[in-house]
């Protein structure tokens, strides 16, 4: 996640619940291609929202009782400081406002 | 005093006697009842076949009524919407991306962001969304299709997030610990 997200991180924090947030990260981290146990996620659109390279289509999760994440997930990613290939859910968007 | 019970019955509706232009509906007996008939043991047979699709009421005014399940008749003006929502969508595609105005879309109006190439996606989708809502009675899965198309013109009017998509990870990166973990790391 980019650092300039950080805030409204936090923020998705303070409004969701520790439970709810939780649930979101739990979701990210072992299963963002599966439908969450809470919660809701929907594939994007369209050819902006197409995967390459590897990575996923934008998929879109809507936190319970809060805003909106938007990311992407690579299961073989080699890039960055760390070389070697491994999984990354790149976060592209957080939005707390309502819809 | 007629009573009928509202979780069997949705509502009556007036409809042409001879109209032509209304959708066609078919009742299990094919019988047209009188007002008279409710105050007799024939009301069960109305709400039965209400409840099973569509009956019938021709009153001392020469108009029917039909009388169908609630969530049939939620069904059709869900769907007529949709359908006014599909010819906006069609409407405004006819034009000139340059002539178009966001009001040419009406309640798609978020759709302006679509590229032509994701209009027309969105244009074949919401046509089957449409088929099946008719097939199914329900406008749940078109819902869902059009719910997909309105987060997605949401992200394509934020471009910094835009600019994130299908990059790479960065040195501004940073990972996210489990907030569990986070909660239990000892203060410093």
């Amino acid at each position: 996640m980019s650092k300039s997200m950080w805030k409204q991180w936090e923020n998705a924090v303070s409004q969701a619940g520790d439970q709810n947030v939780q649930q979101l990260w739990d979701h990210l981290a072992y299963r963002p291609d599966q439908l969450p146990l809470l919660g809701s996620v929907t594939r994007l659109k369209g050819g902006h929202m197409k995967g390459k390279e590897g990575w996923s289509d934008v998929h879109h999760y809507e936190i319970t009782g809060a805003g909106r994440i938007n990311y992407q997930f690579h299961p073989d990613y080699a890039g960055g400081a760390q070389g070697d290939k491994h999984a990354v859910v790149k976060v592209t968007s957080i939005d707390m406002s309502s819809h | 005093m007629l009573r009928m019970s509202a979780t069997i019955v949705g509502m009556i509706l007036a409809v042409p006697v001879k109209g032509d232009n209304i959708m066609a509906v078919t009742t299990r007996s094919g019988r047209t009842y009188q007002p008279t008939d409710l105050t007799t043991a024939k009301r069960r047979d109305f709400i039965e076949e209400a409840r099973v699709g569509v009956a019938r009421l021709r009153n001392s005014d020469g108009e029917t009524l039909v009388a169908l399940p609630e969530r049939d008749l939620n069904a059709l003006v869900e769907l007529r919407d949709h359908a006014l929502a599909f010819l906006s969508l069609e409407n405004a595609m006819s034009r000139a991306r340059e002539d178009r105005r966001s009001t040419d879309f009406g309640e798609l109006a978020w759709a302006t962001v679509l590229d032509d190439d994701d209009l027309a996606e969105f244009r074949a989708e919401f046509a089957d969304g449409l088929a099946s809502a008719l097939a199914e009675r329900s406008v749940a899965r078109l819902d869902k299709t059009i719910h997909a198309w309105r987060l997605t013109s949401d992200l394509l009017r934020d471009p910094v997030a835009m600019a994130r998509v299908n990059a790479g990870v960065d040195e501004d990166d940073v990972e996210v610990s489990s907030p569990t973990e986070i909660a239990n790391e000892p203060a410093v």
